[in-house]
């Protein structure tokens, strides 16, 4: 087995190794048990999404999926702030 | 060459995917929203920017440029985001466990005592047992004086702002002042712009006045203003011990005359608000203050007169009153009301009102100085079609008429 092969294999055991993080994220997402704690977790779910298709560009030699990676990226800012600004406004206001 | 970029690239991944398998164990692991943050964006950051690292090394020059530009974005970008996050989570009271020192922010942030989802109805964050109520035996006399409240009406406040500083001075009771803007009245003009300008410059000029009436020394009064539903706004409907003094006459218009073509009739509620009161209700008479006041009570028979009468002698309303009886006049009843002003300094007039049909008052007793009663007249406006809500009670009546806390909202 070559150096490449090696990599391209391994990535692709990463990728699915991967998957555990993810759940676990997604768990944290589904259990809260509170809004912060949801937010983190699917910041957290968009940085392993970023991971993930840095790996997939990896197994299929497609550069595209670096692109893919960095649009989840600006994604993922973006909704990371509109989230954080939600519950500043909604959950910071005295009542 | 190549080689170095393939073993790079091996350790780089495997690298990155051991660094966000531990930003996902303490995403799941640590106790509250801070410290799951303390994972996710520097440990989870940092092996995705290695993956990405890792990538770049794979696959060669070709993705150098979109994968530098993505790895400066997050880092560029995570920071600021997860600073947001952080301040959000901290202002929304989300739990701190574990934390310990000083709080460095404590004057500097805005924090809420109870995280969000606690003040939201659809999630509960810890559910504890469902509070238990106790019912409250049921008590035959109201509850002592608790607060005085005046409807600050335009244009007419120095009477009512007197009085109920008078009756507060005696109870060392909190003063509250309320100036309300009709909504609806607004409405009912057909041009609320206009309508508000001119009602909110005569309460401006009423609040002026109210501030020469009013003593240096005010840590009592409180004034509150808005614009809306008076009923809402004006009446205390749970305090049974809440006084709510009012003028004889006037609305929260505050005096400005405009017609109404929006409305059928006039908007105007005086008399309503006795109605969303739970405490008694104090209308003021045109009189000047008498000493030794004759005060008429009409006695219906219920329980409800009875206990009010008794509030009001106990909240000092009148100095020394004469009580006139007016209504049922059983023996039992005389008794009644005997032994209660036995109990503070009032007497009982020695004479016996019937009540008389039509107008609510007898002759004997229309000249009285206030009234004590548990209804009033019918129909509930202040005026109607040009015959004011007085005359219903007697002729040229001009005394002040207590509505006292009725007994159905009493239990």
């Amino acid at each position: 087995m070559t150096l490449p092969d090696l990599i391209n294999y391994g990535s692709y055991a990463l990728l699915v190794a991967l998957c555990v993080p993810l759940l676990l994220s997604f768990f944290r997402m589904l259990r809260g048990p509170g809004v912060a704690d949801r937010f983190v977790a699917l910041d957290m779910l968009t940085g392993i999404a970023v991971a993930m298709a840095a790996l997939a560009a990896i197994v299929t030699g497609r550069r595209e999926f670096l692109d893919v990676a960095f649009g989840l990226a600006v994604f993922g800012f973006v909704g990371t702030c509109a989230l954080a600004a939600f519950l500043e406004r909604k959950g910071g206001n005295k009542q | 060459m190549t080689l170095v970029f393939h073993i790079l690239a091996l350790v780089l991944v495997v690298l990155g995917v051991v660094f966000i398998f531990a930003a996902a164990v303490g995403v799941s692991r640590f106790p509250d929203a801070l410290q799951r943050m303390h994972a996710s964006t520097k440990a989870g950051t940092l092996g995705a920017i290695l993956i990405l690292g890792g990538a770049m090394a794979a696959l060669g020059s070709e993705a150098a440029a979109v994968g530098t530009m993505a790895m400066l974005f997050m880092l560029l970008t995570v920071p600021v985001a997860a600073h947001l996050l952080g301040r959000a989570a901290y202002v929304s009271g989300a739990p701190l466990r574990l934390v310990v020192g000083t709080n460095a922010l404590l004057g500097v942030l805005q924090r809420q005592d109870v995280p969000l989802e606690e003040r939201t109805e659809f999630v509960a964050y810890a559910p504890g047992p469902a509070p238990v109520v106790v019912p409250e035996p049921a008590d035959e006399s109201l509850p002592p004086l608790s607060d005085v409240r005046l409807a600050l009406i335009a244009p007419d406040i120095a009477p009512v702002l007197s009085r109920a500083l008078a009756i507060r001075n005696a109870n060392k009771v909190p003063l509250k002042a309320i100036a309300v803007v009709d909504d609806a009245f607004l409405q009912a003009t057909g041009d609320p712009q206009g309508a508000r300008l001119k009602v909110r410059e005569n309460v401006a000029k009423a609040i002026e006045e109210m501030e020469t009436l009013l003593p240096k020394k005010r840590s009592f009064f409180t004034l509150s203003y808005e614009e809306g539903d008076p009923m809402r706004l004006i009446p205390a409907r749970e305090d049974l011990g809440s006084l709510l003094v009012l003028p004889w006459q006037g609305w929260c218009h505050h005096g400005v005359e405009l017609a109404t073509p929006m409305a059928t009739g006039r908007p105007e509620g005086l008399l309503r608000l006795a109605d969303h009161h739970a405490g008694g209700t104090l209308y003021l008479g045109r009189k000047d203050k008498a000493t030794d006041p004759v005060v008429a009570v009409a006695d219906d028979g219920g329980d409800a007169i009875l206990a009010g009468t008794e509030w009001a002698l106990r909240a000092g309303l009148w100095s020394s009153p004469q009580l006139l009886l007016v209504g049922v006049g059983t023996t039992a009843r005389r008794e009644l009301f005997a032994a209660l002003v036995a109990e503070h300094d009032a007497r009982l007039v020695d004479k016996y009102c019937q009540m008389a049909a039509g107008a609510k008052l007898p002759p004997e007793a229309a000249g009285a100085d206030a009234l004590i009663t548990a209804t009033l007249p019918r129909p509930k406006r202040a005026d109607w079609y040009g015959m004011h809500w007085h005359q219903s009670i007697a002729p040229n009546w001009a005394g002040e008429v207590l509505v006292v806390p009725s007994g159905a909202e009493r239990r």
